[in-house]
C-alpha cells in the first residue's frame, strides 16, 4: 500500500464524512427524488451534503468540523452497499464526534444507530499492509429492503486543518437530488478552492453569504444523472465535478470572535512551499550514517565510478533487498522512517524505499531528491490545491545525475533504472527540496518502449493438433508485469502463467528458457521460450480446418459497447505488439486463399494483418501500434471502429484444405 | 443469535462445572527457539506450485483447573519457508485476541539462508484495539499486535511462536480472527463456535504436531479426519496432567484443482471435546459422553422455548420472530384460517407454512455449522433474507404452534460424509432440517428443509440425498421432556434436477453474419444458486457479465438487447434473454459456407485439462449442462457437412451430442451429466474424455452449401 494511497482514503473520508457542526438529525425539506426519470435506478441519493465548519479550536489553532449529510432511498436489489456506512478518520489528525444513523422502512418504521454501535477498526487492509492509524467506523444499516431511506450524518473533527483538503463529489452512480458543499470561516480567514471534472478546471464560484463575522461559501447542484461506469474508464471521482477546498491562511493565537485581530498565519502557498514543507518534514530521516556507507561501499564494491552505473546498481539494490511493507502512523503518512531502521528491517514503503536509495546515493556523492507524486491508475491526475493530502500518494526518487535528473522508482518490483512504471508516467512530481521546486512532470513512455514480440513456429500434425515452439520478447510495462508474475508464481505454476499470455486455448505448453527474469538493472528484454500443443480453437470439418487468431491468440484491444460515451478510453500505455506466426501445414495441405490484407490506421494507433502463404507453410504477421494511453471521449467512436475493424480482421478464417489428387 | 447464545451457555455452563475445585497450577512460558543451524530448510523442488511451505506447525493447548476458575491456554508456533515472491505476505504477522483474553507469548525471528537470524523486537510491534460489531458480544474490544519479520526474502524462513490464556474455552474468538489473519471480523465468523481445526489451510504443512494437556480431572478424546492411514493419537499420563498427541507429516496444500471434495473430506482436520470432569473428592460429571448429552443445551432450549409457546398459547406469543412473521402474513387469524382449511392434515400444514415462509422471506446461505447463528434480528431475516438454519427456525416456529410434532434433525450437506456416532461432537453437523414422525394426519414420516426453496413437501435437495441426520426427538419422562437423538437416514422423493440450459436461436446470411437469440436458463439448485448469486448485482456487475457472456462465445459479437435474470424460486427456474450479432461468424469458401460452432460456450470447456490429477473428485449434485443451437440457415442453402451425433457415459460423467438437419434448420446439442458423489482419481481420465468431447463440439464445423437461388 503506498502512502499516497492512504491520503486518497483520507480525501476519500472527506467525501464520505462532511461536515456541519455535529449534533443529531435535522431534515430540510428537499425536491422529491428523481425517480421518475431514472425508473431503473437502484437506489437514489436524495441528499449529499458536506458541511465544512472552519474556527479556532481552544488554544486558537485551526480546527475543521466536517459533518456529512446523506440520505438515500433503495429501490432495487443491488444498491445494499450504501446501507454500510463508513466513517473515514486518522487517530492523530482526527476523531470522530458524531455518528447518527435514521433507517425508514418501507412501512414507516424507524430505525436509530449510533456511533455506539459502530465498529472500529482500521480503514484498509491487504497483503503488503501491517499497520495504519486511519480508520474507520462502520455501521451496517440492516435492513435493507426496497423502499428503505437511509440517512446519516457524521461529524469528524480536523485538528490539523491545514494538511488537508476538504472535498464533495457532485455525482455518484446513482441519481442525486441534491448535492451541496457549505464551508463556513471566520470572515478573515482565506479559504480556497478548485473544481474540477475530467481533469479539467471548473469556473464554479460559490454563493456567499456573511452571517455574523463568519462567511458561509455554498456550492450546490440538483437533479444530478446517475454516472454510469464505462468499460475501461476512469473512476468516477474523475468523472464527476470534485469541489475541493482547504484552509489557506487564518489567525494565530488566542482571540475570539471573527478570528481577526491575530497574526496571520500560511499554509504553504503554492507547490513551491509544499516541497519546502515537506522537506523539513523528511529531511532528518535520510541522513547517511556508517551502516549506510558501508552498504553503499560495499553494494558498489565492483561497480566503476560512473554515477549512472553506481546509481543504478544502488537503485537495483534497493528494489530487490527491501520488501515492500506499508506502515503508517501519524506524520509518519509522509515522513519516512530513518534510512537506517529500513536498512536494518529490510523492509518498507515507498517513502522508505526511496529514501534509503537517497541515503545510499548521498554516501557514494550522488545528489538526489525526494519527490511526492500520484501514483495512478492511468488517467494522471494534475495537482490541485497545495495541500499534502489530495495531490499525492506516492513517493519516488529524482537522482540528479551529470546528465540530467532521472526519475526512479524504487518501490517498482521489476522497472529497471531509468524507467518508471507505467503507474508514475506523465504524472505530476513534486521534488522536495530546501529551497523549493515546482510541479513537474514525471516522463512516459512512447510506443516502442513498451512493446511485445511473440514468434510461433508450428506444425500442423496428421492427427489434428498444431505443435511446435514459441519465443515471447517483452520490454517495458510487458516485461515489468510479466517478471512480476512470474517470480511471484512458482516453477510450477510458471507454464499455466505464459500460457495464457501466448496461447490460451493450448493443450499443453512447457517453458524452456526464461531469459533475464530477474529484474535487471538497464532495461533488458525478458525473452521466454518453450513449446506448446493446440488443438483447441482450430475448427474443422472433414478435410477442412478453419484458422482464427481470434480462437488461437489473445485478442490485443477489447470489443467496446455502442452509445455515447463519457469519459475517456484508459489503455495504460502506449505500445506495439507483434505476432509471427508460421504454421506448417504438413504434407497433402493447402491454403487455397488467404484473405486480403488488412492495414488500419488511425489517430490512436495502427494495425497490420497479413496471411501469406509460404511454401508448405502459411505466415501471419500482425503488428498493432497504440499512440495514446488515454483516448477522449470524443475519440471514441473512432476507437471504437479502429477496435472493430481489428477484431473483425481477427475474426476472419483462413481455410486450409486437404489437396486435390 | 438465540442459537449461539444458547450454543455458548452450554459451554458456559460446561464451565461452571468446572470451575467448583482444583489444583492452581502456574504457567509460565519458557519456550525458546531451536538453534538457527538445527532448523531443517524447506526444498522447494518438492513444492513446484506453493508459495510457502510450513515446514513445522506446533499447537499446544492445556486446561488447567484451579481452585476458583478453569484456565484454557493455546500456543501456537509456526515455520514457515518463503518459496516465491507471492511468499512474502507470510512475513507480515497479525494477532488479535479480545479485551479479557491475555497474550502470554508473542516472538517471532527470521532465519536467513545462511544461518542467520534476526528476531523482532518489541518495540516494533504495533499495538492497537478494534471494536467488533454487535453480533460479537461478549468479545468486547479486540486487542491487535502487529508486526513484520524483518530482512524476509525468498529462501528466508519466517518463524513465530504466541500463547493466549483464553476465557471460557478452548478456543477464543479473537484468536480465530487471527488465524485467519483478517481484521474484518465478518470473514471468520463461521470458524468461531467449532473446537475443530482445518491443518494445512492451503499451504503445504511438512511437520504438525498438537497436543493437548489436561489435568487429571479432565477426561478428553481427540478425533482426526481425513488421512488414509490415522495415525493414533500418543496418550500419556504425567503426573497430575494428561497429554495427548498426534503428529502428522507431509500433509500437501492446496493444489487449485476443479472439483476437489470439500475440505472437510479431503484435508486432515480434527475436533477435540472434553468427555467429562471429576471435581476433588466428588463423582465423575460427564459432558460429552453421549449424543443426548452433547445435544442437551439444545433440547433444554427447544423444551424450554416449547413450554413457553404453551404456557403463553397462541394468541400471545412473545417470540418475535414468529410474531413478526404472522403479521407479515395478514395476522394470526388469516393464518389460523388457512392452517384450519387442512382439517388436520400434516403435509397440508406443512406446505401452508412453508409457502408462508417463502413468501415473507428466502433463503439466504447456507451456515457453516448447524449451530452458529448469523445474529440477524427477526426483522432482517425477514427482509434481508434467512440462513439454513433460519429458515428451519421458522418453519419449526410455525409448526410448533401448529402443534404438529416436529424435530430437528443434523445432518452434513456433503455427498458421502459419515458422522462418527461414536465420537459426540457437534462440529460434526454442519446442516439442520426438520423431521416430522408418524402423527395424527401423517401417514409417513416426512423430513422437511426448508433451505431447498424449489422442494415441495415431500421432496427432498440433492444436498441430503443419502444423508444420515441425528434426530432430536422430544420424549415425556417423570421430569418433564427431554431430548434423545437417533440416527435415521433421511428420505424423500429427489427434487427437481439441477440443469443449466442455453439455447441459441440463430439466423445466419449468406455473409456469415449472425443474429443470435438466447434464451439463459437455470433450473433446480442452479437456479437457487443463480438467484443468490444475481439478487444483489449492481448494475455494473450485470454489465460485466453480459459482456463475459457474449464475449466467451463470439469475441466480436455486438449486444442488441439484454433481459434481466427473472427467477421463480417456488418453482426453481432462472431465465434471461439476450440478443446479440456476430458480424463475420461463418467463413465463405466458393459456394459453401463454414460455420464454426464456437458460439456454444460452458465452463466445462476449460474444465479437467490437466492430465495428470492429484485429488479425488467431487460432484455435490447430479446436474445437467445442456446447450442447444437452432441454426436457421440462409435461404437456398442446405447442410452439406455437419457432425456426427455422439455419446459417451462415464462413472462420473455422460456426455452426448446430437445434430439434426431438416430443410432451412439445422440443430445440435451437445449434453453434460454429472453424477453425484465422490469419486478416486483413478475415474480422472474417463471424466477428462467425457469433457474433452464435450469441448471438442466447439472445434466443430459445419459446412453449407448453396443449392438455388433464394
Amino acid at each position: 500500500m503506498k502512502t499516497g494511497q492512504t491520503l486518497w482514503f483520507l480525501m476519500a473520508a472527506a467525501i464520505a464524512t462532511g461536515c456541519a457542526g455535529g449534533g443529531g438529525l435535522h431534515f430540510e425539506r428537499e425536491p422529491p427524488p428523481p425517480s421518475s426519470a431514472y425508473p431503473d435506478a437502484q437506489a437514489v441519493v436524495l441528499l449529499d451534503e458536506t458541511r465544512i465548519d472552519l474556527h479556532p479550536g481552544p488554544k486558537g489553532e485551526p480546527v475543521a468540523d466536517v459533518t456529512d449529510h446523506k440520505r438515500v432511498l433503495l429501490r432495487r436489489p443491488g444498491a445494499e452497499a450504501l446501507a454500510e456506512i463508513r466513517v473515514h478518520y486518522w487517530k492523530a489528525f482526527s476523531e470522530v464526534r458524531a455518528l447518527h444513523v435514521r433507517t425508514t422502512d418501507p412501512d414507516g418504521k424507524v430505525r436509530t444507530f449510533g456511533l455506539d454501535r459502530a465498529i472500529d477498526t482500521m480503514a484498509q487492509s491487504n497483503a503488503y499492509f501491517l499497520y495504519n492509524d486511519e480508520r474507520v467506523r462502520v455501521i451496517h444499516a440492516a435492513p435493507t429492503l426496497p423502499g428503505t431511506t437511509i440517512e446519516w450524518t457524521a461529524t469528524v473533527r480536523y485538528h490539523e486543518p491545514r494538511l488537508f483538503q476538504f472535498t464533495q463529489l457532485f455525482g455518484d452512480r446513482f441519481p442525486v437530488g441534491a448535492a451541496r458543499l457549505v464551508v463556513t470561516a471566520p470572515r478573515a480567514w482565506e479559504v480556497q478552492h478548485l473544481a474540477r471534472r475530467m481533469g479539467e478546471d471548473l469556473a464554479w464560484d460559490p454563493r456567499v453569504e456573511d452571517r455574523g463575522g463568519r462567511t458561509l461559501r455554498i456550492w450546490e447542484a440538483r437533479d444530478l444523472a446517475p454516472l454510469t461506469p464505462e468499460e475501461l474508464g476512469p473512476a468516477l471521482a474523475f468523472r464527476a465535478p470534485l469541489l475541493r477546498v482547504r484552509l489557506a491562511a487564518w489567525a494565530g493565537g488566542t482571540s475570539g470572535g471573527d478570528g481577526g485581530g491575530r497574526q496571520r498565519v500560511t499554509a504553504p502557498e503554492d507547490a513551491r512551499g509544499l516541497s519546502v514543507w515537506l522537506n523539513d518534514l523528511v529531511s532528518s530521516a535520510s541522513q547517511p550514517t556508517p551502516e549506510i556507507a558501508a552498504t553503499a561501499a560495499r553494494v558498489l564494491a565492483d561497480v566503476p565510478n560512473v554515477p549512472r552505473v553506481r546509481a543504478q546498481r544502488l537503485y537495483s539494490w534497493v528494489r530487490d533487498h527491501i520488501t515492500y511493507c506499508y506502515i503508517n502512523v501519524g506524520y509518519g503518512a509522509w515522513r519516512p522512517h530513518r534510512a537506517t531502521e529500513v536498512l536494518g528491517h529490510q523492509y518498507g514503503d515507498c517513502k522508505d524505499k526511496a529514501n534509503l536509495l537517497k541515503s545510499l546515493l548521498a554516501a557514494s556523492q550522488i545528489p538526489s531528491r525526494l519527490a511526492a507524486i500520484h501514483n495512478h491508475q492511468g488517467v494522471p491526475e494534475r495537482f490541485t490545491l497545495p495541500t499534502v493530502t489530495g495531490n499525492f500518494n506516492h513517493m519516488i526518487l529524482l537522482v540528479d545525475l551529470p546528465g540530467g535528473p532521472v526519475a526512479a522508482d524504487p518501490t517498482s518490483r521489476t522497472t529497471p533504472f531509468g524507467q518508471l512504471p507505467v503507474s508514475d508516467q506523465d504524472a505530476d512530481l513534486l521534488p522536495i527540496s530546501p529551497e523549493g521546486s515546482s510541479i513537474v512532470r514525471a516522463p512516459s513512455s512512447g510506443e516502442a518502449d513498451n512493446a511485445e514480440d511473440l514468434e510461433l513456429e508450428l506444425e500442423l500434425l496428421p492427427e489434428g493438433p498444431a505443435e511446435g515452439s514459441f519465443q515471447l520478447s517483452s520490454t517495458g510495462d510487458f516485461a515489468d508485469r510479466r517478471r512480476l508474475h512470474l517470480l511471484e508464481a512458482g516453477v510450477g505454476e510458471r507454464p499455466r502463467l505464459v500460457q495464457k499470455w501466448v496461447a490460451p486455448r493450448a493443450e499443453e505448453l512447457s517453458l524452456g528458457q526464461v531469459e533475464a527474469l530477474d529484474p535487471p538493472e538497464t532495461p533488458t528484454p525478458l525473452r521466454v521460450a518453450g513449446r506448446l500443443r493446440m488443438e483447441r480453437g482450430l475448427s474443422r470439418t472433414g478435410a477442412m480446418r478453419l484458422v482464427r487468431l481470434a480462437d488461437l491468440f489473445p485478442t490485443w484491444v477489447p470489443p467496446l459497447s455502442a452509445g455515447p460515451r463519457q469519459s475517456p478510453v484508459v489503455l495504460r500505455c502506449r505500445r506495439q505488439q507483434h505476432l509471427e506466426l508460421r504454421l506448417k501445414l504438413g504434407p497433402g495441405r493447402e491454403v487455397p486463399e488467404v484473405p486480403p490484407e488488412v492495414a488500419l490506421d488511425t489517430r490512436y494507433g495502427s494495425y497490420r494483418l497479413r496471411y501469406e502463404r509460404q511454401g508448405e507453410a502459411l505466415r501471419v504477421v500482425r503488428t498493432l501500434t497504440l499512440r495514446e494511453p488515454v483516448v477522449p471521449p470524443e475519440g471514441y467512436r473512432e476507437l471504437k471502429q479502429f477496435f472493430d475493424d481489428i477484431l473483425a480482421a481477427e475474426a476472419r478464417a483462413v481455410v486450409i484444405e486437404e489437396r486435390k489428387p | 443469535m438465540r442459537q449461539r447464545k444458547d450454543m455458548m451457555t452450554r459451554l458456559g455452563l460446561g464451565l461452571f462445572l468446572l470451575l467448583g475445585a482444583g489444583v492452581a497450577r502456574a504457567q509460565a512460558p519458557s519456550w525458546q527457539w531451536e538453534p538457527a543451524d538445527k532448523v531443517e530448510r524447506a526444498d522447494p523442488a518438492r513444492y513446484p506450485k506453493a508459495p510457502a511451505v510450513v515446514l513445522l506447525r506446533e499447537e499446544r493447548y492445556t486446561y488447567t483447573d484451579h481452585l476458583t476458575r478453569l484456565e484454557s491456554r493455546g500456543f501456537v508456533h509456526d515455520r514457515i519457508a518463503i518459496l516465491t515472491e507471492a511468499g512474502l505476505p507470510y512475513a507480515s504477522f497479525r494477532i488479535a485476541f479480545s479485551e479479557s483474553e491475555r497474550l502470554h507469548l508473542l516472538k517471532a525471528r527470521t532465519l536467513q539462508p545462511d544461518g542467520t537470524a534476526q528476531e523482532v523486537e518489541p518495540s516494533e510491534v504495533k499495538e492497537d484495539q478494534i471494536k467488533l460489531p454487535e453480533r460479537f458480544i461478549g468479545v468486547g474490544k479486540v486487542k491487535y499486535r502487529a508486526f513484520r519479520l524483518p530482512g524476509v526474502q525468498v529462501g528466508s524462513i519466517v518463524e513465530y511462536a504466541y500463547e493466549i490464556e483464553f476465557v471460557g474455552g478452548l478456543k477464543s474468538r479473537a484468536a480465530d480472527i487471527a488465524t485467519s489473519g483478517s481484521t474484518d471480523p465478518g470473514l471468520t465468523e463461521s470458524f468461531i463456535e467449532g473446537r475443530t481445526r482445518r491443518v494445512t489451510s492451503g499451504l503445504p504443512v511438512a511437520r504438525y504436531r498438537v497436543t493437548f494437556e489436561a489435568d487429571r480431572s479432565i477426561a478428553s478424546a481427540i478425533k482426526l479426519f481425513n488421512l488414509a492411514s490415522t495415525p493414533p493419537a500418543q496418550q500419556e499420563q504425567k503426573g497430575n496432567v494428561g497429554r495427548i498427541t498426534l503428529e502428522l507429516k507431509d500433509l500437501p496444500g492446496d493444489f487449485g484443482e476443479a472439483f476437489l471434495p470439500p475440505w472437510r473430506l479431503h484435508e486432515p482436520w480434527w475436533i477435540f471435546r472434553l468427555i467429562s470432569y471429576t471435581p476433588r473428592g466428588e463423582q465423575t460429571r460427564p459432558l460429552n459422553t453421549s449424543w443426548n448429552r452433547t445435544l442437551a443445551g439444545w433440547v433444554r432450549r427447544k423444551v424450554a422455548l416449547m413450554q413457553l409457546l404453551q404456557a403463553l398459547g397462541h394468541t400471545n406469543i412473545q417470540i418475535f420472530l414468529l410474531e413478526e412473521l404472522l403479521e407479515r402474513a395478514g395476522g394470526i387469524g388469516r393464518v389460523d384460517r388457512s392452517l384450519k382449511d387442512c382439517q388436520g392434515a400434516v403435509t397440508c400444514i406443512a406446505e401452508e407454512s412453508l409457502a408462508l415462509i417463502r413468501t415473507h422471506t428466502f433463503f439466504k446461505e447456507f451456515a457453516d455449522s448447524a449451530f452458529t447463528d448469523s445474529g440477524q434480528k427477526p426483522k432482517e431475516i425477514l427482509d434481508g433474507g434467512a440462513t439454513s438454519n433460519e429458515m428451519s427456525f421458522l418453519l419449526w416456529l410455525l409448526l410448533e404452534r401448529a402443534k404438529v410434532d416436529v424435530y430437528y434433525a443434523f445432518t452434513s450437506r456433503y455427498i458421502g460424509r459419515q458422522i462418527d456416532k461414536e465420537f459426540p461432537d457437534t462440529a460434526q453437523f454442519d446442516h439442520v432440517l426438520l423431521y416430522l414422525p408418524v402423527q395424527e394426519g401423517l401417514n409417513q414420516p416426512l423430513w422437511i428443509d426448508p433451505s431447498c426453496e424449489y422442494c415441495r413437501v415431500g421432496e427432498i435437495p440433492p444436498w441430503v440425498e443419502g444423508a444420515e441426520a441425528a434426530v432430536m426427538t422430544l420424549v415425556d419422562t417423570r421430569y418433564g421432556r427431554k431430548g434423545d437423538v437417533q440416527f435415521m437416514p433421511v428420505a424423500g422423493t429427489p427434487a427437481q434436477g439441477s440443469q443449466e440450459r442455453c439455447t441459441y436461436e440463430a439466423q445466419l446470411d449468406e455473409r456469415g453474419d449472425l443474429v443470435v437469440s438466447v434464451n439463459d436458463e437455470a433450473r433446480g439448485a442452479s437456479a437457487m444458486r443463480r438467484q443468490l448469486d444475481t439478487r444483489t448485482w449492481t448494475a455494473e456487475k450485470r454489465r460485466d457479465d453480459v459482456g463475459d457472456f457474449v464475449r466467451q462465445r463470439a469475441a466480436t459479437a455486438r449486444l442488441e438487447q439484454e433481459g434481466e435474470m427473472r427467477c421463480d424460486k417456488a418453482n426453481g427456474k432462472c431465465r434471461r434473454t439476450l440478443r446479440f450479432v456476430v458480424p463475420g461468424y461463418a467463413t465463405r469458401k466458393g459456394a459453401e459456407l463454414l460455420v464454426p460452432l464456437t458460439l456454444l460456450h460452458s465452463p466445462w470447456d476449460q474444465t479437467f485439462l490437466d492430465k495428470e490429477r492429484h485429488g479425488d473428485l467431487f460432484f455435490g449434485e447430479s446436474k445437467a449442462t445442456a446447450e442447444v443451437l437452432r441454426l436457421q440457415l440462409p435461404p437456398g442453402w442446405e447442410v452439406a457437412e455437419m457432425p456426427e451425433s455422439a455419446r459417451i457415459q462415464s462413472p462420473t460423467l455422460d456426455y452426448s451430442l446430437s445434430v439434426n438437419a431438416t430443410p432451412g434448420t439445422l440443430s445440435v446439442t451437445r449434453w453434460l451429466q454429472t453424477h453425484a458423489g465422490r469419486f478416486g482419481k483413478a475415474e480422472y481420465p474417463s471424466a477428462r474424455e467425457v469433457t474433452r468431447a464435450f469441448a471438442a463440439v466447439r472445434e466443430k464445423v459445419l459446412v453449407l452449401r448453396k443449392t438455388r437461388a433464394p
